[in-house]
């Protein structure tokens, strides 16, 4: 025999230095991407972008493009935790996790939310923050509700 | 053969154990360097390009409702160009309509171009010509990089539609368009209380936060 000691001990640390190392790899590299993965789904997406357009379509004064009531939009956007059942059949959405809001265009950083114009629906998703968002620019008849132009957020989740 | 005495090989399998698995960990961190996650980390607001388009037509349409569209086309200096400060650094003097693409664009961060595609009738040649000319309304001289939308609009202008001046948000008149003289648009048919029809065209690039 040689003079080498411990050969089997040797391949033995080896071995299994190499094969925790690849193992790790197969189940890390998945791992890593799971915080990218976009939870909302394309059929949300499109019922938003459906109740966005039913709203614009319902409500602008006849003749103008994007230009909303302000009045018959207040009792179609009620405000309340669910979004009204007319909206909804109008739409043809069946969820019942949206929000409806209506701001003035000039707010332009993160909390929106804090000074709408009109609002309805529920305000779950500011805790969960993964929504399918439709945003809308659209102005009111009355120039002063808005600085030059209103945005409409339509969020499903 | 001659019997030689053996090498020392002092635990050569952990070293290749070692080695390999260094060699492992390390072509996965290059490979996840590679990796370009950019497209994974929008903020609920996926898919930007239709966003962009509506929000685009919408704002055309806005400004059309409310009179600014046609405003910002009849809006000309002395010597008869449109206003070319529309571009995506807006200065104070807007127009209406240049304040609506700057609340809705421009403080977003995203870039915007305006033009005039307006139509030249040439009669000297026969059969007449119509020529399109596109008058752009930004003082920049290139364009952004990346993809980008299109909307587009069109206003018809009469004779009796009043020119303003480009100063200080176009609200002095200098005429009708039937009496100023250097218009950068022609009066395609001066029988007709028709004076031409133009089309606005607003082109968003995509990068900003929507």
């Amino acid at each position: 025999m040689t003079d080498r000691a411990q050969t089997n001990q040797d391949f033995v640390v080896g071995i299994s230095i190499f094969l925790l190392t690849v193992a790790g790899v197969i189940a890390f590299v998945p791992v890593v991407f799971q915080p990218f993965d976009d939870p909302t789904q394309a059929s949300e997406y499109t019922q938003a972008n459906e109740l966005a357009d039913t709203i614009i379509e319902e409500k602008r004064i006849g003749g103008t493009a994007n230009t909303l009531d302000y009045h018959e939009l207040e009792s179609y956007l009620a405000p309340s935790s669910d979004i009204s059942a007319e909206l909804r059949a109008d739409a043809g959405i069946t969820l019942h996790n949206a929000n409806v809001t209506i701001t003035d265009g000039e707010i332009t950083s993160g909390t929106i939310y804090d000074d709408p114009l009109l609002k309805t629906g529920s305000d779950v998703f500011l805790t969960t923050q993964s929504t399918a968002t439709v945003t809308r620019i659209v102005r009111f008849d009355n120039e002063s509700r808005c600085k030059a132009t209103c945005r409409l957020v339509v969020r499903v989740w | 053969m001659r019997w030689r005495p053996p090498r020392p090989r002092a635990q050569a399998y952990s070293l290749e154990g070692i080695i390999a698995a260094l060699i492992v960990a390390g072509a996965v961190l290059v490979g996840l360097q590679a990796v370009d996650t950019t497209p994974w980390t929008t903020n609920g607001n996926d898919r930007p390009v239709e966003l962009q388009q509506a929000q685009a037509e919408d704002l055309l349409a806005a400004a059309a409702d409310d009179g600014s569209l046609s405003r910002v086309v009849r809006c000309v200096s002395d010597t008869g160009r449109p206003y070319t400060n529309l571009g995506a650094d807006p200065p104070l003097n807007l127009t209406d309509f240049g304040y609506m693409l700057n609340q809705t664009f421009a403080k977003r961060g995203f870039q915007y171009r305006v033009a005039i595609v307006h139509s030249h009738w040439n009669d000297s040649v026969s059969p007449p010509r119509r020529y399109r000319n596109v008058t752009p309304l930004s003082g920049e001289r290139t364009d952004p990089a990346g993809p980008a939308v299109t909307a587009s609009r069109t206003v018809t202008l009469t004779d009796d539609m009043r020119v303003y001046r480009n100063i200080d948000g176009c609200r002095d008149v200098r005429g009708t368009l039937s009496s100023v003289s250097n218009f950068y648009a022609d009066d395609v048919d001066s029988a007709s209380p028709v004076y031409n029809v133009v089309q606005v065209r607003l082109v968003v690039w995509k990068e900003g936060s929507v």
